[in-house]
């Protein structure tokens, strides 16, 4: 190939690249928004003329349904004021992890990420030493709820601030009318269940609405009950951590497992849980077809808004009854929000999470949020009505963290242990080989973790 | 002549881009399938052929997801073929409103897969869904089905649905392929008196064979890359049943496992490598003759 | 004549038959966009009790839908122009000269129909370029993400296009550049049309590209709408259903244009005849 030829590819090259850069600088200069965190140095000008309003933006990654509505709003309220504008990057769950990952590991982080809080995942899935800001001797430290700001905790430093509902635990919602037509009353243990739930189904509705088909609710049934396992074999979940004992092992597992699948091979599930989806839950619960289903305290509420001439009043709680479980399980661990250790606006990301936190927008955050009844920092008046304080009051005082927190490796295999448990219930699986698989996910994940307890 | 005629950088500007923003990313990946990239590690280190080890030696049912894509692949290859020519030779001419129906069958192609998803979940529900509730009015309600959750059904309800969603893809390719068959062999033919059938055997047949062969390869290669019809469907479920290739790779990935996931992908490239190879070399056989 | 009489209607009722399975789905999606949201919370084919066009303008108005659809436009054309004109240029120089090298490099080429993105090492690769968090760094990957299988369709269709032409325009005097853009390419209007079409709806349904390169919301698009709506608003397939018709109608209505003009170009092609 002559020289010349060589030049004229480098020329249409460069023309090409000219005209494709062209229309991407044009793209930016229409949307004035996009400037500062691209352009720093543009951002920072108008700053001094106008110190009051900023004219910045933070870029805000974070995972479908870990914003709500109502913080959307007071992130318009918070750019009104201080000229601070968030621009919220909502990603598909299914990718959120991976997206986050790339951007952190090749240092194009946002200024805010969103991710879920856990002690055992701060370290090794976000590298927060290295990521995160320290947000330590922030003011809403002192008053977040301390279980939750635990979660948020890396060697005595605080990394992330988390705004979510403490009431959020799974438990039994069941319908009343059709417990009182049957003359039944809530099972206090897994015999009164299953008596319950044979009355039920011989009077032609389905005890439990499951819906299997999303793949993830049916995995609650199992590590929700952590506190009635600890209870059941104290210490067990410390030696599981340290690896001093095996899911394999346990009764106290297996024993949860073989009377979930006794639930689902006695048809107290239906027909139709393989199809079930979570989005028909209010609907289902609603149409009384359904006696009872697995979900938080708001169903109720849900259920009257989203299926007209329904009552709230109508559905109550218990937890869920296997072990004979009557304590209350709670889950700390939440969609949290860090601070880019690489922003070049850690200040202002810190003033929008002060700006949050101020006890009267928490108030707002939380009478705009359907799903929410309470939230995890004081002053803010919860929600509940009779019913949900009757159940705290009932079942509040023994309360703790559930498996997926607790224990380490649990949680992101959520999805595998999903599958096993739909094998299980086309009898493919046991519960044991649940367990073993469990164990064997787990030492896979020490093991890339390189975890001293599994050498 | 021929240098002066058509010269490299024609070639150059494609190749350029093609090297720059998908050859290298890909290098760099498979020499990461030797690593111990995981998501809890700070640093990656080169661990040699640990990972396909893993792979090759582990209990892990692999063989099953491989023999799921082989399944998919061929089954996806004949319909999307056979369907794909009936319909693109049937609206290439002879019938009514042959503009509308190449809309009406092409539509499928133009819906994200997500939305797929929905959709046909809702129409397979085995109690609200669309096609129990019409096999019930029409009185045939012993047929059915559990379509996403039967072990026996759900795999072949995917593939309904891929087909569902790609045959108008095909039909498109092969149409434009018909559509390039000049007339006069077609005139000559009838001059000779040959019968339909006849023409469709000893002239669009042959004719349409590059376009054929190029609907075969891109049918492979998807086939063998088949995920997220699988994934938005049922995800591998019910239990493992419908698992294939890359399902069993998301969850290497969702485990932090990246050196393994990145491992599958690099055994999988060789397969879709090999097969192309031969593929494409049979399809520059069959246009010589 | 009286045999293809005969025929006529069997293939006229397999092609509605065939139609109707195609369209049902989507119908759904129609008919639920227009209902209110207890209507529509399952999706079946109850007609609606009013027409809501309503549903429309809130999805455009929470889905920020014109400006991502603006996006969405931009990267989709564009990256489908340029990979038309490169991938023909490409394909044409293959096709016509089949040296052993050239052969290696068509196949080098399309085996990228078969390399899977890998995400986190074309992150470097975008850094490396300055093109991440630009635009044009989305234009760019979008249409490399297509030409593996352009060149692949349009090398087929090269190879029917006479290359007596090639001789005519030489000898005519035409150097390679007039010889490919007026005589060449404007013959290849049928492929090119379908390979454009093709390469508009892949990118088009493309969402992930955008989500590891691009750092603001404004630069996203319209698909991924389709995904937060999901999140957000799950009860409410109304909105759901309007929102992903909005999304699907470009990508229709670019079809049905284009579809004309593999007809025009069918008839055009009777050069040969």
């Amino acid at each position: 190939m002559g020289m010349k030829k060589m030049l004229s590819v480098i020329t249409v090259l460069g023309l090409v690249c000219g005209v494709l850069s062209a229309c991407g600088n044009s793209g930016n200069n229409n949307s004035p928004q996009d400037t500062a965190s691209a352009a720093p140095t543009q951002a920072s000008a108008p700053a001094s003329e106008a110190p009051v309003k900023k004219n910045i933006t933070l870029s805000y990654l974070a995972s479908q349904d870990w914003i709500k509505d109502s913080e959307m709003k007071l992130a318009e309220k918070f750019e009104e004021q201080t000229g601070i504008h968030i621009d919220y990057q909502i990603v598909p769950s299914d990718q959120y992890f991976n997206v986050l990952k790339a951007k952190l590991a090749a240092g194009e982080a946002p200024d805010i990420f969103g991710g879920q809080s856990g002690k055992f995942d701060l370290g090794p899935l976000y590298d927060v030493e290295n990521n995160a800001v320290d947000l330590s001797n922030e003011e809403w430290v002192k008053r977040e709820d301390p279980l939750f700001v635990e979660q948020a905790t890396l060697n005595s430093k605080v990394y992330a601030l988390t705004v979510w509902d403490p009431s959020a635990s799974w438990v039994i919602v069941y319908n009343k009318k059709i417990f009182e037509g049957l003359g039944l009353s809530i099972p206090k243990s897994y015999e009164e269940f299953l008596k319950a739930c044979e009355a039920i189904k011989a009077s032609g509705v389905t005890p439990i609405y499951e819906p299997i088909s999303d793949g993830w609710h049916h995995v609650l049934w199992f590590p929700e009950l952590g506190v009635r396992y600890e209870e059941q074999d104290p210490g067990l979940s410390d030696k599981l951590i340290k690896n001093e004992a095996k899911f394999e092992d346990s009764a106290v597992l297996e024993q949860s497992l073989s009377q979930f699948n006794e639930l689902m091979q006695k048809g107290y599930l239906g027909d139709n849980a393989f199809s079930n989806t979570y989005a028909d839950t209010e609907k289902n619960m609603a149409g009384g077809k359904y006696a009872m289903t697995v979900y938080s305290i708001g169903l109720p509420a849900q259920i009257e808004t989203a299926v007209p001439g329904s009552s709230a009043a109508d559905y109550g709680f218990f937890p869920i009854p296997l072990n004979d479980n009557q304590d209350l399980n709670v889950n700390p661990a939440a969609p949290s929000k860090f601070i880019s250790s690489t922003s070049k606006h850690i200040d202002e990301a810190k003033q929008y999470f002060a700006y949050l936190t101020q006890t009267e927008n928490l108030q707002f955050f939380l009478d705009n949020e359907p799903k929410f009844t309470a939230l995890n920092f004081p002053g803010v008046k919860a929600k509940y009505n009779e019913e949900q304080a009757a159940f705290f009051d009932t079942y509040g005082k023994k309360t703790g963290t559930v498996y997926q927190t607790a224990i380490n490796y649990l949680n992101p295999q959520w999805m595998d242990i999903g599958k096993d448990m739909s094998a299980m219930f086309g009898k493919q699986m046991t519960p044991k080989d649940i367990l073993k698989n469990i164990d064997k996910r787990r030492e896979q994940q020490a093991k890339t973790a390189a975890d001293p307890n599994w050498k | 002549m021929t240098r002066r005629t058509y010269p490299f950088y024609f070639i150059a500007i494609a190749l350029a881009f093609y090297i720059i923003f998908t050859v290298v990313p890909s290098l760099m990946g498979i020499y990461l399938s030797f690593t111990d990239w995981n998501s809890y590690a700070k640093a990656i280190h080169f661990i040699g052929f640990d990972n396909f080890k893993t792979i090759f030696s582990s209990d892990e049912n692999y063989l099953h997801g491989i023999k799921n894509t082989v399944i998919f692949t061929i089954s996806t290859i004949i319909l999307k073929t056979v369907i794909g020519l009936l319909l693109a030779v049937l609206v290439n001419k002879g019938i009514k409103l042959q503009s509308f129906h190449r809309v009406i069958i092409f539509m499928p192609a133009i819906i994200p897969m997500l939305v797929v998803g929905i959709i046909f979940k809702s129409i397979f529900h085995p109690e609200t869904g669309l096609i129990n509730e019409a096999l019930r009015a029409i009185g045939l309600s012993q047929w059915t089905q559990h379509w996403l959750t039967d072990i026996d059904w759900a795999f072949k309800s995917i593939i309904a649905v891929d087909v569902w969603k790609g045959v108008g893809y095909i039909m498109v390719i092969l149409l434009a392929g018909l559509q390039a068959i000049s007339h006069t062999y077609y005139e000559a033919a009838d001059i000779d008196g040959a019968g339909a059938f006849k023409k469709f055997r000893f002239i669009t047949v042959p004719l349409l064979m590059p376009a054929l062969m190029v609907t075969t390869v891109l049918n492979l290669l998807y086939g063998l890359k088949i995920f997220d019809t699988v994934y938005v469907l049922t995800n591998g479920g019910p239990g493992y049943a419908t698992d294939v290739v890359y399902t069993q790779v998301f969850s290497q990935f969702s485990l932090g496992s990246y050196g393994v996931g990145t491992a599958l992908i690099t055994i999988l490239f060789i397969i879709m490598t090999l097969l192309g190879y031969f593929a494409v070399k049979l399809m520059s056989r069959e246009e010589q003759h | 004549m009286a045999n293809k009489f005969m025929k006529n209607p069997i293939q006229n009722i397999a092609i509605w038959i065939i139609s109707i399975i195609a369209i049902v789905p989507i119908l759904l999606i129609v008919i639920n966009a227009f209902k209110s949201a207890p209507e529509a919370s399952s999706m079946n084919f109850n007609l609606p009790s009013e027409l809501r066009f309503g549903n429309f303008s809130t999805v455009i108005e929470k889905g920020k839908l014109v400006h991502s659809f603006l996006n969405s436009i931009t990267y989709s054309s564009l990256s489908s122009l340029f990979c038309i004109l490169f991938s023909a240029m490409a394909a044409y120089v293959l096709s016509r000269n089949k040296t052993r090298f050239n052969r290696f490099i068509y196949f080098f080429m399309i085996m990228g129909i078969a390399l899977p993105v890998n995400y986190f090492t074309l992150i470097d690769v975008m850094k490396w370029t300055e093109l991440i968090n630009t635009k044009a760094g989305i234009i760019v990957l979008y249409m490399v993400t297509q030409i593996p299988f352009s060149v692949f369709i349009l090398y087929g269709f090269i190879g029917g296009v006479p290359k007596e032409l090639d001789e005519a325009g030489v000898i005519d005097g035409c150097g390679p550049k007039r010889l490919f853009f007026s005589v060449i390419f404007p013959m290849l209007q049928p492929a090119a049309v379908t390979v454009f079409i093709l390469s508009f709806l892949n990118t088009w349904n493309e969402f992930l590209l955008p989500l590891y390169y691009l750092n603001s919301a404004n630069k996203w698009p319209m698909t991924l709408a389709v995904y937060n709506f999901f999140g957000q608003f799950q009860q409410s397939w109304n909105l759901v259903s309007a929102d992903i018709i909005l999304t699907i109608l470009p990508v229709i209505i670019i079809y049905l244009l284009g579809q004309r003009f593999i007809i025009s170009g069918m008839t055009s092609g009777s050069v040969k005849g």
